[in-house]
This record gives structure tokens, sequence and C-alpha cells, in this order.
């Protein structure tokens, strides 16, 4: 009887053209409009990331600062000279992997260089660093912003976590390894995170809205399935109390009826995928990484959809309204609209950015295009299946009344 | 005789409304059963809790001699249930829609053709089979719903007013249809607010109000309880005052009105009231241009009962 049940859900739902408009050729023209949109800044060089100049005063810095931001400067920037006549600052070697181009000058030095604006920025090192930016708020400044910040930020952690095992060492709290300098060295040396951070804001900025894209077209499958539990609950639909009164439990009749939503949108968002491949997004190389985060979102959505379709007691109109309106917020969250927000919810509502599934599936895509380690996808991963565990039991939860206190 | 459904002090509540009022039914095998009520009686209430769609507060609910559950798939097997609304897919045709409620019932595919074929021409559905549900007319569509409700061929059936809204030729047809099952061995319950598709149907019948059943019997023992009798119209000009008198003073009569040239008189019952009218008229050479005789009707009774119409939709 699944067999049966299923082949005339699928029959249904293919015959159902109306809805079937809505279900593929939605996410098909809103992919190529959002392509679009997006076409020219992928193809221009506005993201081509340019060292950034900063003057760096070390007036006041205490030996072991200077040592080592030093050290930091060595692996992240070259060192450079004002150009003449107020130009800005020139590197003095090849800058091809650098993220700074630096001169270490006194205070007013600095602010002479800033107001000249020959530099972006002027560090103070010292026990806590400072950062002094003009117009940082200028949207082309953003994102030098951005990355100093994220480079200065990684530097302190670092430094601190040097510090903090080195006075451990001294009091005898901890005996470290011979060698546990030189591995705190070097994994301050190859910071992997913060090449893969910064990597990311040179390459991911336009991605990172298809990402987001790829991740709401995972969980848009929610706007069909928050309705299909009318099909199934006796005292939603004529339909689904005729199907009740048959001789076959109502947890398997709700999956064979559900699989077809699943096979159809896994589908999609398989075509979309390379749909956009087509279209000269890349997403990576890791495809079969992407597919299994797709197929997870996916299911995800799916059941989203069919736990809110049967915990909530509202109208078949509110439960479209939420099935629609869901996903466009988780979407707008994850930066599908605008790449600022992802950072400010990541940065100042991190709860929010975690239970996102959106979000979930924009930072797996994320992590597989830009980290060289799958850990923070495997991570996303278990989050996510999480997410579709607890989806599916809310879905039973709400499915598992034998009988209704009215129709 | 055996008792396909037995209903015992039956209550269902909805807050402080009392829906089934300790209700006890019987339904005999082969029988068709009419359960008879004005709307918001009860009736639809009834059926879901024998369906064990409901919850019900008390009582006890047994279909072919074994308790009634959600989970009493055995039973389930062999009822059919047509609802109020059509239930069908409106993506799916006339011919797919009922090959898949029967699928429910029915796994063996070269058995399940058969019967769709023969519910098909059992609702004379058979030139529109690859029509959707939208491009039927209401008749046809009510045609539809009772076939996916009754193609598997189930025992005992539940009609739960299956004729609402039907052009006249699709309500004989689906009338003609029930009478068939029953001859075919079917036990069918049919709820209606129409006291003539009762009359027609009906082995025996119940008249619910307020979800208590106020009488139960055939269609001739309720209308045999009436209080009042046959109802005569005579129409005729220029009727003398001392004629109504007389009239009226006659043993059979229990009361007349008299206006714009019709005769109204309300006759006691069990008496021969028309032929009393007639012999008058021919005795006293009044003209008359037509008279009529109607006997009570269910609704009469009903009246009688409950001082309310059984159709307060007409």
């Amino acid at each position: 009887m699944f067999k049966h049940i299923t082949k005339y859900k699928t029959l249904a739902l293919v015959k159902d053209q109306a809805s079937l408009f809505w279900t593929l050729f939605f996410p098909i023209v809103l992919v190529t409009v959002f392509y679009l949109a997006m076409s020219g800044l992928l193809s221009s060089d506005m993201y081509q990331f340019d060292p950034i100049a900063v003057a760096v005063v070390t007036e006041d810095a205490k030996q072991e600062d200077l040592e080592a931001f030093e050290t930091f400067l060595d692996y992240v920037g070259v060192p450079g000279t004002p150009g003449e006549d107020d130009g800005p600052l020139q590197a003095d070697a090849d800058p091809e992997d650098a993220y700074i181009i630096y001169t270490k000058v006194d205070p007013d030095e600095a602010r002479a260089l800033l107001d000249k604006n020959q530099i972006y920025a002027c560090v103070e090192v010292g026990e806590t660093m400072t950062m002094t930016a003009k117009n940082a708020r200028n949207s082309s400044n953003w994102r030098n912003g951005s990355v100093l910040h994220a480079l200065l930020e990684r530097y302190a952690q670092v430094k601190n976590t040097m510090s903090s095992i080195g006075k451990m060492a001294m009091t005898g709290a901890i005996r470290p390894d011979p060698d546990f300098g030189d591995k705190i060295r070097q994994a301050f040396e190859s910071d992997a995170g913060l090449q893969e951070e910064d990597r990311g804001t040179k390459q991911g900025d336009v991605l990172i809205y298809f990402f987001a894209l790829l991740g709401y077209l995972t969980i848009f499958p929610m706007s069909t399935t928050v309705l299909s539990v009318a099909e199934i609950e006796a005292n939603q639909s004529p339909r689904a109390a005729r199907s009740w009164l048959a001789p076959y439990p109502k947890w398997k009749r709700f999956f064979a009826e559900i699989l077809p939503v699943v096979v159809l949108y896994s589908i999609l968002n398989v075509i979309i995928y390379y749909y956009l491949g087509a279209l000269g997004v890349g997403f990576g190389s890791q495809t079969g990484y992407i597919l299994i985060l797709l197929l997870l979102g996916t299911l995800t959505g799916i059941f989203m959809g069919t736990a809110v379709g049967s915990l909530f007691k509202g109208t078949p109109g509110i439960k479209t309204a939420l099935g629609i309106g869901l996903p466009l917020a988780m979407g707008f969250f994850s930066g599908m609209m605008a790449a600022e927000i992802r950072k400010m919810i990541k940065d100042s509502v991190p709860f929010l950015h975690k239970i996102n599934p959106v979000a979930l599936v924009t930072e797996g895509l994320y992590s597989l295009y830009n980290y060289s380690t799958l850990d923070r996808y495997f991570e996303i991963v278990i989050r996510l299946s999480i997410f579709l565990v607890i989806a599916i039991v809310l879905t039973i939860i709400g499915l598992r009344r034998s009988n209704y206190e009215s129709l | 005789m055996q008792i396909e459904v037995r209903v015992q002090d039956l209550v269902k509540r909805y807050k402080d409304l009392v829906a089934i009022d300790h209700l006890d039914l019987e339904i005999q095998k082969g029988e068709i059963y009419g359960l008879l009520g004005p709307n918001g009686s009860g009736k639809t209430t009834l059926i879901n809790c024998i369906l064990s769609l409901l919850r019900y507060e008390k009582g006890e609910v047994e279909i072919f001699g074994e308790p009634m559950k959600p989970d009493a798939y055995h039973l389930k097997q062999n009822i059919g249930v047509v609802s109020q609304e059509p239930a069908v897919y409106d993506e799916l045709s006339v011919y797919e829609n009922i090959d898949y409620f029967c699928g429910l019932y029915v796994s063996d595919k070269a058995v399940r053709k058969k019967l769709v074929e023969e519910v098909i021409e059992f609702v004379q559905l058979g030139e529109f089979r690859k029509f959707r549900p939208k491009k039927l007319s209401g008749g046809l569509l009510r045609r539809l719903n009772l076939a996916c409700g009754i193609a598997h061929k189930p025992r005992l059936i539940f009609l739960d007013e299956p004729t609402v809204a039907v052009d006249p030729q699709s309500r004989n047809r689906i009338l003609e249809g029930i009478r068939q099952l029953r001859d075919e061995g079917s036990t069918i319950v049919y709820t209606t607010h129409y006291m003539e598709e009762v009359e027609f149907l009906c082995d025996r019948l119940s008249i619910m109000d307020r979800g208590k059943i106020l009488i139960t019997g055939t269609s001739d023992e309720i209308k045999a309880i009436s209080r009042s009798g046959e109802t005569v119209r005579v129409e005729t000009f220029d009727l003398e005052e001392t004629h109504l008198k007389a009239l009226e003073a006659l043993p059979s009569v229990e009361s007349l009105e008299y206006g714009q040239a019709e005769l109204v008189l309300k006759m006691k019952p069990k008496t021969s009231g028309l032929l009393d009218i007639l012999n008058y008229f021919e005795h006293h050479d009044i003209p008359m241009t037509k008279i009529s005789s109607k006997q009570p009707t269910l609704n009469d009774v009903f009246l009688e009962i409950t001082g309310k119409e059984l159709r307060d939709d007409v």
C-alpha cells in the first residue's frame, strides 16, 4: 500500500500544474534573476583584494609585545614606503600573498599619513591593540576594516594563548612539551583559520549570496509541506478523513505521501546546483559533500514544514504565510539579501545564527569553499542533522493523535 | 437478526454543548438504516463517533460485534464511508481517484481493476472516466464521491447526506444504487434531512434531535404514531356558512379553514376523511373544481415531537 500511495501522490504532484510551476520554476527563475543581478559583481575586479596600507606605531610597546607583533607582521605583510607627492604606501617587495603593507612610524607621522590618505589605518602596538581608520564606514573601506580587524583579533587570540601558557609554565601549573613553544609559533605562522577567513573575505563576498540562496532553496520546500499535513489529519480535510478511515496506519501513510515531495525537491536542488554551475557560479570542487549538505537541508526544510503544519493550529492561510515567510526570514538573516546581515547576526546574535537552518547550509557551503579541512563542515552537518531529527520528532508528536476532539 | 453496529450510552460533548446525549442504537445486518434529523441534530457527529474519528466522553461502540477503535484496521477494511463533501483529488481523473481510494483497501491489482470497472458502471461514470473532478457537474461529482467510498465492496457503508445539492436525475441514480447495494448484501447507514429519501429508501429509521434519538421504527410505524390524520383540500366557490358549520361537525373532522376558494380540512387520525367529505359534497350537490388528500408525513411527526420542521432550509 505504501507504493500505491506514493505512486498516486507522485501523480497528483506532477498533474498539479500550478503547484508544479511554483515548485520548479520559481526557484529556477529566482536563481536566474539572482545570477543576473550578481553576475556583474562576479565578473568585475572590485573583489580583487589589494593589500591594506597600514602605519604601525610601536612607541609604547613592551619588548615582548613588539617581538610577537613583528613575527605576526612577517607572516601577514610586507614593509612599504610612503609614495612620492603624498602618494599611497608602496610595497618594498612583491606583495602578492600579503594582507597588509606596513610602515613603522611615530604617532605624528602616522596621523599625517592617515590625514593624507596614504594609509588606510594606523595600528598602535601595546598590551592592547588600537586601530584608527578614516572613513571606516565608507562602503569601499568597510571590507579593509573587516579584514584588518579579523587579522588583529586573530593575532590577539594567539598572543593571549601563548602568554597564558607561558605564565602557567612559569608557576609550574603545567609542564609544557619541550616542543610546545615551536608548535604554538608554527600554528601562529601558518594559522589556517586566519588564512581561510581572509581568503573568504577576498573571494567569498559575492559567493556568500549564492551560498545563502542555495541555503534558502533547501528550506523552501517548507512552503509546500506546511500544508501537506492537511492530507493526513482527518480534522483538516474531507479527503484526509476518508484516507484516515482506510485500514492503514497514519504515520505510514504520512511517509508514503511525503516521499515524492522529498524526491522532487532533492532533484530540484541538485538541478539548481548544476544550473548555477552552468551559469559560471562555482562552489568549489567538493561536489559530493555539497550535495550531501543540500539533501540534508532539503530534508530539514520538508520536515520543518510538516512540524509547523502538524503542531500549529492556524488556518491554511496563516500556515502558508508561515511556510513562505519563515524561509525568507531565515534567508535574510543568512545574508541572502545583504551579506552584512550575516556578519551582523553572526557577531551580535550568534545563537540565532546557530539555529537558523538556512544559515547552517550557508555556513556549510562557505566552509567547503574556503576551508581546507572538513572539521567545520562536519560540525555543521551534525548540527543540521540534529535539527532534522527534532523536526521529524515534532512532526510525529503532532501526528500522534489517533482520533479527534472535533472535525 | 445479526447486529452490525451497536452503540450504547454514547455521550459526546463540545465543551458545554452536548452533541450526543446518552444515545443507544442498533443497526441490523442487510438493512438500510436512516438517521433523520435537522441540521445540527448530531447525525454526522454520531457517525464520526461510531467510526472512532471523534473522541467521545462515554459509551461503547461495536462494529461487527467487536469494539471499534482508531486502529481496528480489520474492521475498517470492511467499512465504506461517503462523506457529505466530495473527498477526491482534483488533480486525478475519475478512474485514478476511484483506483486510489480502492487501493487503500485492496492491494491486488487485478482484483482492484475489476472492482473499479464495476463501480464505474454502477455509478454510470463510464464516459467520464478520464475527466478530472473539476470538469464534472455537481451530480456527477457526488456519484464519483460515492464510487470512491464503495468501490472496495464494503460490508457496512455510511452515507452522510450524499444527495445534497444534486440534480434530480443524479439523485434518483444514487438512491437506486443504494438500494442495489443493500440487495447485494451491504448494510447501509444513511443520514439525511430529506424525509422523502428516507421514506423511499430506508427499511428502518430513527429521528434525531439535539443528540438524542426520539423515535425508531419503519416509516409506517413512525407515521402511525401521529396524532393528526390526513389533510383534505377542496377547491370550491361561495361555500355558505351553514355548510362550513356542518362540515366542522362531522365526526372525522378535526378542524377546517376556508378562504380564497379553498377549503382545508384537518381530519382526525384513523378515520375515512376523504370519503366523508366527498359524500357530503355529493349529497348537498356542492360544485368543486378539485379535491386532494395528503397523509401525515414524517415531518408532521417530527413537528409534533419537537415543535420544529425537519428541513430548516425549506
